[in-house]
């Protein structure tokens, strides 16, 4: 078995019939659009109230596994086909995400976004102070471009940002299935990585929304391609040198880490084709790789355009990194020592499913690992894929650590589980080719079936791994319904509207206290600026000296006061953007701790709509 | 440019009519013209003479990718320049780099139509890189066309469909009925007086009656009725004693408690 089940070109016999232009591909992505229509019905019931978990699943189910299994079962796969069964579940799994909320953004992290956006359509300016995520300013590409979208089109931001996430999503399953082929993969093994990658915990929503992560990802693969077809002594050297660069620089200014992992990952292709190659491989048909330098110089040129900007505009991502690392490295060094038990919170059934498909792609690690060394494989690429995949492991151990670890392990996957689905499609293309799938084979044999049926059980654990501790979290799977400080569902229209009115009352930049919903909505669409670290302020009962202290000290301007923090619990089990409680507020907020605020000497209650209700803070 | 490729005057001239189009108020085509200039033209200009060696997903991808690069990169490059990136700017860089390299590819035309190899590996099966031959399975006939026109045009009708349901189910589930009531001071406070605004928006589910009573020091009383539909609101000035607090209680109907109540502390 090899890991791309390719075979050489030379051995198609001449007899094979050939595969239709696209195959199955219409009717396939026809029936997966049922799915589509069933989550949208199920979107629909969550916005009325009612259970729409059935339809959701279904969905869910319907609108991948018709293309999962026709990679997995047929003869034979052309690149037409293979393409647009891939592109075509980019779209359909798009929509999956767009119909969530199709009317405007209300995760936070697009917000911020939006926020940026807004603010370059208006103003023209660069760099300009995003109080929503201050990190942005120094990573403008996103905003460049939904900008000039909507100033272009004369759509809203809103459209615009939806349009260039769906392009970007779109974009990026199409450089993935073009790198993959570009290191020797047929079309159905690149198709199949393409799908597997669609398993990824974020790939559904996470790696679709507007953020500057979306737009930068796609050009990750592309730089990888550009590497491959980079040759230095060809007459072709100029343009796909030029695109590494273009790739390079983009994804520079538009996302710090998808910057530096180009980079990293660069550099590590890099230095295995100056190691291995050049020599003649160990076992024939292992192949000779010819040793070249093209990488390494794309490595090089990476490091200093992420070194310059990262010590010249982008020099706060120090500041923005370095409390989270050192967070991370209490967390890490209090679970070593036993002085923390590590994260909690996952639903039991989720993470067995989640642990059954973690297993199952170790397995798929190492029958890839066995095969090349095996095979005393010298492919660069091979290896990095291998480096790669057990990087994914150990970067999955992380959500055992701190409160954050989840989401750092679940954000990290975009990455590592790049290269272990390019392994795990080619083991599965290799597995299920065996025993009846050639070409020149008859009929499917039941062995064949029964790989088949077994390949895509994999493939369902992984997607239903993922739906399950993926985004969406559970408690907000289906839309609709207000969940105090939940992400997309602690934003209704009362507190948008509060929102609002602060951004035309204030100017930019005044100091709001604020819950984690406040903090959000405040500085998307007030450009205030957030406080949400003051916690005391709103979970004592009674004002102390200490509290208007607190106040002063942090130049708190106003407050914002949603009454429901006296009545709900949230689901997140955490209230501030930085809550020393987090994911163990599981009671409301005493009474008088929300109502005391009409007390606070000299304030003002200058907003009230019967949920939220913002303060003035008299800092004399 | 006789014997030169050709591609290049197309992909200008449709820069050229794009940027017209988005320069004119016409929004039927200002979108389409918007969107070919970010997301098409540059990159359709970029990989021009590559092309015959580019298979159909390489130009998927590399399309969008190289004119996202544009706004991206070029962007940055106009505001170092001092140039605030308005939609005249978005417009004059995204046709000016695509001329550009329309215009670089004219003058290396020849050379880069010499060095153009093999069509790339685009009509390939799982096992191997053979270009297609156009046989008979290769030709539109009706019956291909209907294995691909009618799921497609059933796939377009189930999404369609399901985009409408989706948005209608979110614009209705998201709508919220309550009322704001907010108070904010004017200016400063001038003498014995100080002026206030005091604004009511509704958005409950019908047309509502409300009265708003000001309350304040020495006995300081006003009070206004107003009935406002869903989504409108009202705002009223009022002069308000410059001491002590001043208290706008709302109320609905004939209710006899405060809907909402907003206050100001003492001046």
């Amino acid at each position: 078995m090899t890991l791309t089940a390719d075979r050489h070109r030379d051995t198609v016999a001449p007899a094979v019939p050939r595969a239709p232009a696209l195959g199955h591909a219409p009717v396939t992505l026809t029936v997966c659009a049922v799915g589509v229509a069933l989550v949208a019905v199920s979107y629909a019931q969550g916005w009325a109230g009612a259970d729409g978990s059935v339809a959701y699943w279904c969905g869910q189910l319907l609108v991948f596994v018709p293309v999962a299994v026709r990679l997995l079962a047929a003869r034979t796969v052309g690149t037409a086909e293979a393409g647009t069964l891939v592109l075509g579940l980019a779209v359909l799994q798009y929509l999956l995400k767009w119909m969530y909320s199709p009317d405007r953004f209300r995760f936070p992290d697009e917000l911020q976004h939006w926020a940026g956006t807004t603010d370059l359509l208006h103003t023209g300016q660069l760099y300009r102070p995003n109080e929503a995520l201050p990190i942005a300013a120094h990573y403008p590409g996103i905003a460049e471009v939904g900008a000039a979208v909507a100033g272009l089109t004369g759509l809203p931001a809103t459209v615009a940002g939806l349009l260039v996430a769906g392009v970007c999503h779109l974009a990026f399953v199409a450089a993935l299935f073009v790198l993959a082929r570009r290191t020797g993969a047929g079309p159905r093994t690149a198709a199949l990585a393409c799908v597997l990658y669609a398993t990824g915990l974020h790939y559904l929503f996470f790696d679709s929304m507007y953020l500057y992560q979306t737009v930068a990802l796609p050009f990750l693969p592309l730089v990888l391609w550009a590497s491959r077809r980079w040759r230095l002594h060809s007459t072709d050297t100029l343009p796909y040198a030029a695109i590494g660069l273009v790739a390079l620089a983009t994804m520079t200014v538009t996302h710090h880490v998808t910057g530096y992992l180009a980079v990293a990952v660069l550099a590590l292709l890099g230095a295995l084709e100056a190691v291995l190659g050049g020599r003649r491989a160990a076992r024939p048909g292992a192949g000779t790789v010819p040793r070249r330098y093209e990488t390494l110089l794309l490595a090089a040129a990476g490091a200093v355009l992420v070194g310059a900007w990262t010590l010249g505009p982008a020099r706060s991502v120090v500041d923005y990194f370095g409390p989270q690392l050192r967070q991370f490295g209490d967390a890490a060094s209090g679970l070593l020592s036993g002085r923390s038990s590590g994260s909690t919170g996952t639903d039991p059934a989720a993470a067995a499913v989640q642990a059954a498909g973690l297993l199952a792609l170790f397995v798929v690690l190492m029958v890839a690992l066995r095969a090349t060394v095996r095979a005393r494989c010298r492919d660069p690429w091979r290896w990095a894929l291998l480096v790669g995949g057990g990087t994914f492991f150990a970067v999955a151990a992380i959500r055992f650590v701190g409160a954050q670890g989840p989401e750092i392990a679940g954000r990290a996957t975009t990455f590592t589980y790049l290269p272990l689905s390019l392994l795990a499609a080619g083991v599965l293309v290799g597995a299920t080719s065996r025993g009846g799938a050639g070409l020149d084979s008859g009929p499917p044999t039941v062995h064949h079936r029964w790989r088949v049926a077994a390949g895509t059980a994999v493939l369902l654990l992984l997607l239903a791994g993922a739906r399950l501790d993926g985004w969406p979290p559970a408690f907000e799977r289906l839309p609709g319904g207000f969940r105090l400080d939940g992400y997309e569902s602690g934003l209704d229209a009362r507190s948008v509207a509060a929102a609002q009115w602060l951004g035309r009352q204030y100017p930019p930049g005044t100091r709001i206290g604020c819950d984690l919903t406040g903090c959000t909505l405040a500085a998307a669409y007030g450009r205030l600026d957030p406080v949400g670290y003051v916690d005391r302020v709103y979970t004592t009962p009674r004002w102390t000296p200490g509290t208007e202290a607190l106040l002063r000290q942090q130049a708190v301007s106003l407050l914002w006061v949603d009454r429901r923090l006296g009545t709900d619990t949230p689901p997140t089990g955490s209230l501030f953007p930085t809550d020393p409680r987090a994911g163990q507020r599981n009671r409301p907020l005493p009474r008088a701790a929300v109502t005391k605020f009409d007390r606070l000497p000299g304030s003002d209650r200058r907003y009230d709509d019967g949920a939220v209700r913002i303060y003035t803070v008299d800092r004399r | 440019m006789a014997g030169g490729p050709r591609w290049p005057i197309g992909i200008a001239g449709a820069a050229l009519v794009a940027a017209g189009a988005v320069l004119l108020p016409v929004p039927v085509l200002r979108v389409p013209a918007g969107l070919a200039l970010v997301f098409a033209l540059p990159g359709l200009a970029a990989i021009g003479p590559l092309r015959p060696r580019l298979s159909t997903m390489e130009r998927i991808a590399l399309v969008p990718l190289l004119s996202i690069a544009v706004p991206v990169v070029g962007g940055i490059g106009c505001y170092a320049a001092g140039v605030r990136l308005t939609t005249p700017v978005w417009v004059a860089l995204t046709t000016i780099v695509t001329l550009a390299l329309c215009g670089l590819h004219v003058g290396l035309g020849p050379r880069a139509t010499r060095s153009a190899g093999r069509p790339a590996d685009d009509p390939t099966t799982e096992d191997g890189g053979r270009p297609a031959r156009r046989g008979p399975a290769g030709r539109w006939t009706a019956r291909r066309a209907l294995r691909v026109v009618l799921p497609a045009v059933l796939t377009i009708a189930l999404l369609g469909g399901a985009g409408v349901v989706a948005l209608r189910a979110a614009r209705t589930g998201s709508v919220q009925h309550y009322t704001a009531l907010s108070i904010t001071p004017v200016g400063s406070a001038v003498a014995l007086d100080r002026s206030v605004r005091v604004t009511v928006s509704c958005n409950e589910s019908a047309p509502t009656g409300y009265t708003v009573r000001v309350t304040g020091a020495d006995g300081y009383a006003a009070h206004r009725s107003v009935r406002l539909a869903p989504g409108h609101s009202r705002t009223w000035q009022l002069s308000v004693p410059a001491v002590g607090r001043v208290t706008a209680r709302l109320y609905t109907g004939d209710g006899g408690t405060p809907y909402r109540s907003v206050f100001l502390a003492g001046g």
